[in-house]
């Protein structure tokens, strides 16, 4: 499987080659420690997985995301973040990532994350879940209600493409992942295979990642949602 | 007038023109009547014979007893003036003078004759061919009657005009004229046009106009109370004014000409309120006296005997009625020049429009008016009432303009407001959110400083003197993250209740706990979906749930550990109000405290920080363990379902029911 990296810092740089050293399918085909060199990079390298860390030091790490779904649409798309915080995650969520890990996580964590990844498993936790829901939900009161708040300039925009059209099952999903519900649990609940409820994460991601194509639309979710 | 009024000058002309086209119009009628024409035709002297009778019965022939001998009589002949209280048929004789050319060509035309008559050409009775003219009761109506040429013979003939009347009851005979039939027909078409067709024209027209007077009115009885006593006065007197054209006495004459003359005189006394009221002259003790004569009048009216009632009336009625209109109008005239508006200006050239045919049915009335003429004051009167119904019709246009353009304003205004409110509740909101935001801040840092920033010091002190391990090194710095981490649970932007900040946690530690065999489980009560601490009890709340499941699992070695909230509605205390808490439950399978073995217990500093934690929140904190498992309760008060908001420490904590349920075993 071939690895794109993008991380500024040296020692994160090192770590993740450690971890996925112990790999040997893995194979590292890029490490960019800049976003331009990162921009360039991703249109002539093709990968499998990108593990990307958001803050570079000339940029956004999630540029790098839209760029990389745009010339590999089929790859998956791991942030690396030191606390998942919600803003920053559903930013990348948006911009197409697949997937989002902990850094402080271990070596055996960082292996599992990436085979479910692979498998068509994203992680979602309740922050996320939450942070999804209300940008949803929000989405589809927009019009009259947003407009009377906030006048017509603001935002107005924001929410509206953002409804990326999620089915009753995923809604349902989502809600019970932000109540603290596991997966598994989840499954339990809506009589589903675990595997199928895992699923449902990955396919929610796509479709937020869809309903926010085009850099306009992009930045007004971003603003609406951050 | 026109020069000191401040209205727009082409009004005034407009309704200056439209009153003298309406004033000419009698002009012009008496112009198209054939009077020089017709003079020549008029019958000369008359002998008259009286036969008494009771009247009622129009064919009181020539055969009923004479009471007076005939003598000469002069035409018109009002009865009222020339035999009051004279009730019978009166037998006008007279001699026309017939060419022989024009035996073919005689009509008889009397403008009035009351109330009914027949006549005689040559002693042959001549009737009327056609029935509708054959009314018992037709002191307004007038009458033509072509005379058959073989009745006629030229040279001399005799003509009786036999007139029956009902004693005081305005019979008479008008001047008549017999002549060519093309001429008499023509003014009697026009006197017919005048005196029937016209009259129910213009009473209608006033009760139809009056209609909508009176409407306005009732929607707006105080506001529009010019309009109800002109619409009262006008429906009154055109409905009175019906009575010109009865075709037979409805009810005893003693009753008919009081109800007759009464119905005018209140309908006029309306008016004269209403022109006072208009020139804004309240005079209540006017007003009063006014309604005073009318009733007394009325009750005069009634008792007068009828016999009298034609020689009375005027005087007891009619004239004072006269005299309180003049007055009356001479004040209404006085104030529309020295105030003039246009309402006080069209109606007062209506007004004014009335006094002529006033003065001339007055005259009538009262015996000194030629007893042939029309009665103009019915006819004259819906000219000022289709002006006033116009004057309504203007004030309405202009109230509804007014309220149109209110309404614009209004809205604006409204809209102005609306937006000054938007701007004001977005400016506190700005406010509240920057509050929010650095008390935020603040705590942040105390919590930093307090929980991360003291481990690291102490961490970085251990480290330069060289007296930790690695182990305790990774230990410390776990900590810390951990520290960090319990902030973003208990407090990140999606995290508003405390399920939310509790699913954080159990999510971050489930991979842990799952690592090490532990199985957790996860249940949320009912009501307990809206409980909301503020970010600071959260924090702590956290911090003591993460010690019982440590506990639970390094001390118990249970494997599974049930986490539950529930919402617990307490019995309403002293004050009524009914205090909600907030139950958080771990429950273990483990060994239980008392068989944990000492060397993992670490002294109890654990449960002591916890029960002092529970303590700073005013909460309960319970522990119940045996050799099965260990049940870990915290109760929390014044979780707030309603207000939804984080961050609301500041909110005063009420004192709680705070005895702790017994915990299950």
């Amino acid at each position: 499987m071939r690895l794109f990296i993008v991380e500024d810092d040296p020692y994160w740089q090192q770590a993740i080659q450690a971890i996925v050293q112990h790999q040997p399918e893995f194979r590292i085909v890029a490490c960019c420690g800049n976003l331009a060199q990162a921009l360039r990079t991703v249109q002539t390298e093709a990968f499998d997985l990108m593990i990307v860390d958001l803050g570079l030091p000339d940029g956004s790490g999630i540029d790098v995301i839209r760029a990389a779904r745009r010339h590999q649409p089929e790859a998956d798309i791991l942030v690396a973040t030191v606390f998942a915080d919600e803003g920053n995650v559903v930013a990348a969520i948006y911009a197409g990532a697949t997937g989002y890990l902990l850094k402080e996580s271990t070596p055996a964590q960082w292996g599992a994350a990436i085979e479910e990844l692979r498998a068509g498993h994203s992680p979602i936790d309740p922050k996320i879940a939450r942070h999804i829901l209300g940008a949803v939900q929000q989405g589809r009161a927009a019009g009259p209600f947003r407009d009377r708040s906030q006048g017509p300039d603001a935002r107005a925009g924001a929410a509206g493409p953002n409804d990326p059209k999620l089915t009753p099952r995923e809604m349902e999903v989502l809600q019970l992942v932000a109540k603290g519900f596991t997966l598994v649990e989840v499954a339990r609940f809506l009589n589903l295979s675990p595997n199928t409820a895992r699923v449902h994460a990955k396919a929610i991601y796509r479709k937020l990642e869809v309903s926010s194509r085009g850099e306009a639309v992009f930045e007004a979710s971003a603003l609406g949602l951050i | 007038m026109e020069a000191a009024t401040p209205l727009p000058a082409r009004r005034l002309v407009l309704a200056a023109g439209i009153v003298l086209a309406l004033a000419i119009i009698p002009l012009a009628i008496s112009w198209t009547m054939p009077f020089a024409a017709l003079l020549q035709w008029q019958l000369g002297e008359a002998r008259l014979t009286l036969l008494a009778g009771d009247g009622k019965t129009a064919n009181s022939g020539p055969l009923a007893g004479a009471t007076s001998p005939e003598a000469p009589v002069s035409l018109p002949d009002a009865w009222n003036k020339t035999h009051p209280g004279f009730g019978g048929t009166g037998r006008y004789r007279f001699t026309v003078h017939v060419e022989p050319g024009a035996v073919a060509d005689r009509a008889l035309y009397i403008p009035r004759l009351s109330n009914d008559g027949a006549l005689e050409i040559n002693g042959q009775a001549l009737t009327e061919p056609d029935d509708p003219d054959k009314a018992a009761w037709r002191w307004n109506r007038p009458f033509y009657l072509a005379v058959p040429a073989e009745m006629l013979h030229a040279g001399d003939n005799s003509l009786v005009v036999s007139v029956t009347g009902v004693a005081n009851s305005r019979a008479g005979l008008s001047a008549s004229y017999f002549g060519p039939r093309a001429l008499l027909s023509r003014a009697y078409g026009l006197r017919w046009f005048l005196q029937i067709d016209l009259l129910w024209i213009a009473n209608l027209t006033v009760v139809v106009l009056a209609i909508p007077l009176l409407f306005s009115w009732l929607r707006d009885p105080a506001g529009s109370v010019n309009y109800g006593l002109f619409g009262a006065g006008s429906m009154l007197f055109g409905l009175r004014n019906f009575h010109g054209l009865f075709g037979s006495l409805p009810m005893p004459v003693a009753w008919w000409w009081p109800l007759v003359s009464s119905s005018l005189g209140w309908s006029l006394c309306f008016i004269f309120v209403f022109l006072l009221r208009v020139c804004d002259y309240r005079w209540r003790r006017f007003e009063a006296a006014l309604a005073a004569f009318a009733i007394a009048g009325t009750i005069a009216l009634f008792t007068v005997p009828t016999a009298r009632f034609m020689a009375l009336s005027p005087w007891i009625w009619y004239i004072p009625l006269f005299l309180t209109g003049l007055f009356c109008v001479g004040a209404f005239t006085h104030r529309t020049i020295t105030k003039p508006t246009l309402h006080r200006v069209v109606l007062l050239v209506g007004v004014l429009g009335q006094l002529g045919p006033a003065l001339h049915d007055i005259l009538w009335i009262q015996g000194s008016g030629s007893f042939s003429s029309v009665l103009w004051m019915a006819l004259s009167f819906p000219m000022m009432l289709i002006m006033t119904s116009v004057l309504l019709a203007d004030d309405m246009a202009r109230t509804r303009a007014a309220l149109g353009s209110m309404n614009k304003l209004l809205e604006a205004r409204v809209a102005a407001a609306r937006q000054d409110i938007e701007a004001l509740y977005e400016s506190r909101r700005a406010r509240e959110h920057e509050a929010i935001g650095s008390e935020e801040r603040l705590r942040l840092m105390r919590d930093m400083h307090d929980g991360v920033g003291t481990r690291l010091s102490l961490l970085l002190s251990g480290i330069t003197r060289g007296e930790i391990s690695a182990e305790e090194v990774e230990d410390a710095v776990r900590g810390s993250l951990e520290e960090l981490h319990l902030l973003i649970d208990a407090r990140g932007p999606s995290t508003a209740t405390l399920i939310d900040a509790l699913a954080n946690l159990r999510y971050r530690l489930e991979p842990r706990l799952s690592a090490v065999g532990v199985e957790t489980r996860w249940e949320i009560g009912p009501g307990a979906d809206n409980l909301v601490l503020s970010a600071e009890t959260t924090l702590h709340v956290l911090r003591i749930i993460q010690e019982c499941i440590t506990n639970a699992v390094r001390h118990g070695h249970a494997r599974v550990v049930t986490l539950r909230i529930e919402r617990l509605d307490a019995a309403p205390d002293a004050q009524g109000a009914a205090a909600p808490s907030s139950v958080i439950t771990v429950m273990d399978d483990g060994i239980g405290i008392d068989n944990a073995s000492s060397a993992t217990k670490g002294g109890g500093r654990g449960l002591a920080n916890i029960r002092a934690r529970t303590d700073a929140l005013g909460g309960t904190f319970t522990l119940r363990s045996d050799g099965t498992g260990t049940l870990a309760r915290l109760i929390l008060p014044f979780s707030d379902g309603a207000s939804g908001k984080v961050g609301d420490a500041a909110a005063p904590q009420r004192d709680t029911p705070a005895e702790a349920r017994p915990v299950p075993g």
